[in-house]
């Protein structure tokens, strides 16, 4: 090789691997943000015991399998028929199967999703492994078909001929010559099929129904707080495989006599990697929840403050299935309790937990199929909505004791005023975050984040309501009942703020504020409390007007199938003990007053976490707003953007 | 052997999950909420024109950076002996198991302001906001979607027999007429298919200029996601502008080369 050419190929290199090692390197930082803190090998410990993180691999790697092979079979098949075609209906044929490829991901996905949610509500079945395994069948069969075909076009028929000729019957005859001679175009297919479905977001994302996660799909649910370090060790592990898998049969090849022909080596290769990756990635899936799964025999029933008859009811009928935000639970990382793994332990009650992004995604779940939640923890205004569309159930508050312990001033709320259907989880205020470096004076109202001096590096929420209620309460009207007018007095409102604005972000507000980057921004004020840990420069003010107080509940709903369990395990999760490794983990406000009293004396006496009652006085919790309008409020906030 | 039989589950199939699906966004696309026929949601739709066709230049710009790039770098490594080609190949094929959504987020790292690149080039002298911007969003694209291009242009190249090229250099021609006359006639399937396979996943994807790109970047394929979920007219109205738009650009490209490129 020309120097010259070393050199451009090794500048492309560094540009493609440069983000890979950055990474990687970030799997070993000791913290969770983006700032290096030191080495650690403890989110790879951490990783193992991640259920959520292990079922989502598995899942990818079994939806990967399982499609590639199907499509394999389905597109070779289809290749062998379609090369008998003539004319016309040939051409028509494969345009078909090409339009299929061409089309964006995103038509693909959505068209998918339309036709899934019609056909579930006709023949009662709802979104999950089923119609991604379909979807993803679909988008890798053409794939098949376009490295089958051209290999069959090349083929001579005459030596099929020459072996029925020798005495081959014909099923022989296919087998040992045709598909033979396919082999390598089968096998690029089937590898292509398998990359493809792996790494599949958007397809995946539109047709995965609520509860089924790949990993894509799981590393873009936490991009709603942040993703975690262990999906950095998890892609450095897959990296590393990887490459040694790649190492081996290039190392292999170079060894191999050099009389195999050209045309077996690609696909001997294929199937290599292909079946060195399965092996190593499913043993090492299998062994972790296997391990995860252990211990779960002990189990002492006496005591636990339940009625017995209930807690025996709800282990017949067996796990729960809980459904909550991503990130909102005290997950065993970094020394903190697995609050799930307690449950578990404590009742022998298995719990299915999958987690969403956003409350009208639960909506659209619980509203438009027969799910199977039995918990699911929506914020107020979702609450209030579910109640009113009879999608949660009335609780039996004697099997939740705990109750007890709630504050009173959280007890009977606007979304559920007699309190017979929901117990609140967490709390807080959306605030304001600041850095004391480059903002001289501590904020103090809504209207800074429209000021002049803070030019370009003003944050606001990329999410309608909350981006509107904040202009809404500067406009004077109630962010609670307004009409489409109100809505553009907000709308212009957003405009002028909108030149002075580096940037609409939800979780990207992390990194922009740990990292020095922005001045300024709206955010909820937990998550404010983790980025002043990460950075002692920020500070943190709430607005003189009031601010949006959310509470999220937990509630179960009416297509619950274990509702007992359901109970146990709010009555569990409202616990002073667990309420507190929960809070501690998540940084949210308790409503638990036992919790609250356990709690260190500086983050009680916080007013920015716990608000004095006379601001609280001030603030609102967000209603449900009628679907036209918030429809109207979406649209406009997305034209603001475009 | 002449059989047309076992392509039928596959023909059905595809009438299932790819005509079916794409009549109904049609359908969406032509109704309203309660299913009556209606305008509306296109009208809606043209109002994101300026998304439209900012997303269009952007895919368009990313694509030729895409060829522009790949086109040397594919030409090196088919000139290659085999066992090279077969370690760069693989080089560029490992960033694609890659989850994607994680490269982006390592870009967000580097570009950000006092970050590494950000330090080096304010190191000599210059200072400029690397992120949140439309070169950001660029970038990010090239990026993604690079290995998309320089596969099927190598792929094609590596089958350029050596002998057309000595026989040129045989009868006179220098550097530049050999690329010109022999390597780049050679080559168009290839870059058809490549130009088609980053133009379509960059102008439709969504994410990538959420963390990369300022206030004004957003992308047609993010506008299609945030409507979608309240407004599944518009969202397929919007959709099938952009699969029709697409396909337009297609086929003006197919028109430059043969219509077998697509498989190359």
């Amino acid at each position: 090789m020309k120097k010259s050419h070393k050199l451009y190929t090794a500048l492309i290199f560094l540009f493609m691997y440069l983000p890979i090692f950055v990474l990687i390197l970030f799997s070993f930082n000791d913290g969770k943000t983006t700032v290096w803190k030191g080495f650690t090998l403890n989110w790879y410990v951490d990783l193992f015991k991640d259920k959520l993180i292990m079922n989502s691999l598995w899942n990818t790697l079994l939806i990967a399998i399982l499609a590639s092979c199907i499509a394999t079979v389905l597109g070779t098949a289809a290749a062998i028929g379609i090369n008998n075609f003539r004319g016309k209906k040939r051409v028509l044929i494969q345009n078909v199967s090409n339009i299929s490829i061409l089309t964006p991901d995103v038509v693909t996905g959505v068209s998918l999703m339309l036709m899934f949610t019609i056909a579930g509500v006709a023949f009662h079945f709802q979104m999950g492994f089923w119609t991604v395994l379909l979807a993803h069948i679909s988008f890798c069969t053409p794939y098949v078909v376009l490295s089958v075909l051209p290999r069959l076009k090349r083929m001579d028929y005459s030596i099929y001929e020459a072996a029925l000729d020798l005495g081959c019957n014909q099923f022989q005859a296919f087998y040992k010559v045709v598909l033979h001679e396919l082999m390598p175009g089968i096998f690029t297919g089937f590898l292509m099929s398998f990359t493809y479905s792996l790494d599949d977001f958007v397809i995946t994302y539109f047709t995965r129904g609520s509860s089924f996660q790949t990993l894509p799909v799981q590393i873009y649910t936490m991009t709603h707080q942040r993703i975690s370090p262990k999906i950095n060790a998890l892609s450095a592990l897959m990296f590393v495989v990887i490459v040694i898998v790649m190492l081996v049969i290039n190392f292999k090849d170079k060894g191999k006599d050099k009389e195999i022909t050209k045309e077996s080596k690609p696909y001997k290769k294929y199937i290599a990697i292909a079946l060195a990756l399965i092996i190593v990635v499913s043993g090492v899936v299998s062994i972790a929840t296997c391990n995860s799964l252990d211990g779960n025999e002990n189990t002492q029933t006496d005591n636990l403050g339940v009625n017995p008859l209930v807690l025996q009811r709800a282990v017949e009928k067996g796990s729960i299935n809980v459904y909550n935000w991503g990130e909102y639970i005290s997950d065993g990382s970094e020394d903190y309790v697995n609050v799930i793994e307690e449950f578990e332990k404590t009742y022998n009650i298995k719990v299915n937990y999958s987690t969403y992004e956003t409350n009208e995604q639960l909506y659209n779940i619980l509203s438009t199929t027969n799910s199977a939640y039995d918990v699911v923890i929506p914020s107020d205004y979702m609450v209030e909505k579910l109640i009113k569309e009879n999608l949660v159930q009335k609780l039996d508050f004697s099997n939740i004791p705990n109750f007890d312990g709630i504050m009173e001033s959280f007890k009977n709320l606007d979304y559920d005023p007699t309190n017979e259907y929901s117990v609140p989880y967490q709390w807080g205020v959306v605030g304001m975050v600041y850095n004391k470096k480059m903002i001289k004076n501590k904020p103090t109202s809504w209207n800074d984040l429209w000021n002049e001096d803070n030019k370009g590096s003003i944050l606001q929420f990329n999410n309608s309501r909350d981006a509107y209620a904040i202009a809404m309460q500067l406009v004077g009207v109630d962010p609670n009942s307004f009409t489409k007018e109100d809505i553009d007095k907000a709308t212009e409102k957003l405009k002028e703020q909108k030149p002075l604005i580096k940037k609409y972000v939800m979780d990207q507000v992390f990194m922009e504020m740990e990292n020095n980057q922005s001045a300024i921004a709206p955010y909820y004020a937990g998550d404010i409390i983790t980025m002043m840990d990460n950075n002692p420069d920020l500070g943190c003010a709430l607005p003189k007007e009031g601010s949006n107080l959310y509470v999220d509940a937990m509630c179960v709903p009416t297509s619950a199938q274990n509702k007992e369990g359901a109970e146990l395990f709010i009555n569990f999760m409202t616990s002073a003990e667990i309420s507190k490794a929960n809070t501690d983990y998540i940084c949210y406000a308790t409503p638990v007053q036992g919790a609250y009293d356990m709690l260190d004396k500086e983050v009680r006496e916080d007013k920015f976490i716990y608000p004095t009652e006379e601001y609280l006085s001030k603030c609102y919790t967000f209603k449900d707003v009628d679907s036209q309008l918030y429809a109207y409020m979406q649209e406009q906030f997305v034209k603001l953007m475009s | 052997m002449r059989l047309r039989r076992p392509s039928i589950p596959y023909i059905m199939w595809m009438v299932i999950f790819t005509i079916i699906p794409i009549f109904l966004i049609g359908f969406y696309a032509f109704t309203d909420r309660n299913g009556n026929f209606s305008l509306t949601a296109f009208q809606k739709a043209f109002g994101y024109m300026n998304v439209f066709t900012s997303s269009l230049w952007i895919a368009l710009i990313s694509t030729v950076i895409c060829l522009v790039i790949a086109y040397p770098l594919s030409y090196i490594i088919s000139r290659q002996k085999e066992s090279t080609q077969n370690i760069i190949t693989m080089l560029i094929m490992i960033p694609m198991w890659m989850n994607f959504l994680l490269r982006i987020y390592a870009w967000v790292m580097l570009l950000q302001d006092n970050g590494p690149i950000d330090t080096m080039l304010s190191f000599l002298g210059i200072n400029v906001s690397l992120l949140h911007n439309r070169g950001a969003v660029i970038l990010g694209m090239v990026y993604e979607y690079l290995p998309f291009m320089v596969l099927p242009l190598y792929t094609v190249m590596s089958k350029i027999d050596n002998r057309l090229i000595e026989a040129a250099q045989d009868l006179g021609a220098n550097k530049g007429k050999i690329m010109l006359k022999i390597i780049f006639p050679l080559s168009v399937p290839g870059i058809i298919s490549g130009i088609t396979m980053v133009f379509v996943p960059t102008a439709s994807t969504f994410l990538v200029s959420q963390y990369l790109g300022g206030t004004n970047d957003i992308m047609i394929g993010d506008i299609i996601d945030r409507i979608f979920w309240s407004d599944q007219n518009t969202g397929s109205a919007i959709a099938l502008i952009l699969m029709v738009s697409i396909f337009a650009f297609l086929v003006i490209l197919n028109f430059f080369g043969d219509e077998e490129a697509i498989s190359a």
